[in-house]
């Protein structure tokens, strides 16, 4: 009987003390009490967007114009072409289509990702206009690189609404190109159907 | 003349580990000269504070004739948790809980205790070996921790002021010199001792360990006292796990791992019996210290990792042999008195 009187009162001194050495704040306000900013990578390539555009279009050069094996990581690349072939996987979440540019005799085949969902960080490691100095750690980086593909989706390539009828017809495309094996893939930064 | 001899072979082996750390921290001191300084010392309390805390828990487990494996996986699941509350907080329906770090510590000791109590209960109400529960308990733990963050580390737990959670750091730090685990150390064996020789529940935990039955039969509530003992281990564990998680300032899920040995072999090197019923706190303490000194100084002397577990393994096995000699004199001895009375 003893023992639990004694268990009960340091049972409730516990709680007593716990639930007077508490903070309760609304969900998600941590901010207003740390002064930490939650990092936003959309929020950086929302600005960056139209400088990042316009830096890739300017330096961009023309895809017989240099040699394909040196694409590396990236290049700006353009380029007039013929669409062959409107691939959808995923359930239209990753639409490709692969592409013969003009005046291109060699054998490396040409993939251009078409969204929603965009692999790679081409468009991140082509552009210049921030650096990974820029952000605090690899995480923001790669943070960075899914939201300029994100950004580039809404900007570029959504608005068209290609689907298979774009098979055959010629397209003007600027865009970051990397290169892997006999495969270009080609993220687009700008894209017109003539 | 041949009963002197053996007293004295009898009062060696009984202050065998002592003599094995007097001679160790010799024989390192000249195997490698910055051995004996202060913040090698500093630096060996400091790793000892860990395991010994372990320990002490573990001396009372073992005094009952238990074991509490889950004592590793404890510590890691406790940092987790405090990790967790100090970096994201409790969130409950709409609202976020932080808790200062002084009710983080509150909170964090009570969960090593009730891990305790869930053992001791599994233990000796549904009669299944310790061996088996704290196993059990041991994969439980390792799997909460691991769950709690999917794997990944808290880092950089510091709290934030505005959030009052900073402070966590202090049990991570020294004060005078020395880190803040050590006095933690230091106040648990006092308090550990005066439990064990001084207080009628000591008497009964080495009651119950050196025979159940009539320990029973005198009136002694086994249960509870072998309870007890388990969650005296999880408070214990629940230290080390907030005294990590501070030197770390970080919480990884895999911390502790295989800690749970290294208290045992502290704790059989200290003299205390497997078979349950003897054991005393300083020679637990000690026996931490001869594990902390060997393995600091093998790395200090550039020995392998490898070579050091084998020594390692080594010490303990010769540890239990030494004890075993020492019971079997101690029993020839004790039949000789009674034979020369009569």
């Amino acid at each position: 009987m003893k023992g639990k009187i004694i268990f009960v009162v340091i049972l409730v001194a516990i709680v007593a003390f716990v639930s007077n050495q508490v903070l309760i704040i609304d969900k998600g306000t941590e901010g207003q009490y740390t002064g930490v900013v939650a990092f936003d990578a959309s929020a950086h390539s929302g600005s960056d967007w139209e400088k990042i555009s316009a830096e890739i279009i300017s330096n961009a050069v023309d895809i017989n114009a240099i040699n394909l094996s040196e694409l590396g990581a990236g290049k700006a690349i353009k380029f007039k072409g013929t669409v062959n072939e409107f691939t959808s996987k995923a359930g239209g979440k990753r639409n490709t289509m692969t592409v013969t540019p003009e005046g291109y005799t060699g054998n490396m085949t040409f993939t251009v990702q078409l969204g929603s969902i965009y692999s790679g960080t081409a468009i991140r490691d082509v552009q210049t206009v921030k650096q990974f100095g820029d952000f605090t750690n690899q995480t923001e980086w790669s943070q960075y690189a899914k939201a300029l593909n994100s950004q580039l989706d809404k900007e570029v390539v959504a608005p068209l609404a290609i689907n298979e009828s774009i098979q055959g017809k010629t397209i003007n495309l600027t865009g970051a190109a990397t290169a892997s094996g006999n495969a270009v893939t080609i993220t687009p930064v700008a894209l017109t159907i003539e | 003349m041949k009963k002197d001899n053996s007293q004295l072979i009898m009062t060696l082996l009984k202050g065998r580990t002592f003599i094995v750390l007097i001679l160790l921290i010799i024989f390192f001191s000249f195997a490698s000269p910055s051995f004996l300084s202060l913040n090698t010392l500093t630096m060996v309390a400091k790793h000892v504070a860990l395991y010994g805390i372990l320990a002490l828990g573990m001396t009372f487990v073992i005094i009952t004739g238990g074991i509490d494996l889950s004592v590793g996986s404890v510590v890691g699941l406790v940092g987790m948790l405090a990790g967790g509350l100090i970096q994201e907080g409790l969130t409950i329906g709409a609202k976020t809980y932080y808790f200062t770090v002084p009710a983080i510590v509150v909170l964090m000791l009570c969960i090593g205790c009730l891990i305790g109590l869930v053992n001791g209960l599994i233990i000796t109400k549904l009669n299944v070996a310790a061996f088996i529960t704290t196993l059990g308990t041991m994969y439980i733990c390792r799997g909460l921790a691991n769950l709690r963050s999917n794997g990944a580390t808290f880092a950089a737990i510091g709290g934030y002021e505005g959030l009052g959670n900073v402070g966590l750091k202090a049990l991570g730090a020294d004060f005078m010199g020395i880190p803040a685990g050590v006095y933690v150390f230091a106040i648990l064996s006092i308090i550990a001792a005066v439990l064990l020789n001084r207080t009628p529940t000591g008497w009964h935990i080495l009651a119950v360990g050196g025979n159940e039955k009539s320990a029973k039969l005198s009136g002694i509530k086994a249960d509870q006292v072998k309870i007890m003992t388990y969650v005296i281990s999880g408070f214990c564990a629940a230290w080390i796990g907030l005294i990590n998680t501070a030197q770390l300032s970080a919480a990884h899920p895999a911390s502790g791992d295989g800690w749970e040995m290294n208290a045992i072999a502290a704790t059989v090197l200290g003299g205390t019996s497997m078979s349950g019923g003897s054991g005393t706190i300083i020679g637990t303490i000690v026996g931490a210290f001869v594990i902390g000194v060997i393995n600091d100084g093998m790395t200090m002397c550039g020995v392998s990792e490898f070579w050091q577990k084998i020594i390692r393994g080594a010490v303990i096995i010769l540890a239990v042999v030494i004890d075993q000699t020492q019971r079997n004199l101690q029993a020839k001895m004790a039949l000789q008195a009674r034979n020369e009375s009569k």
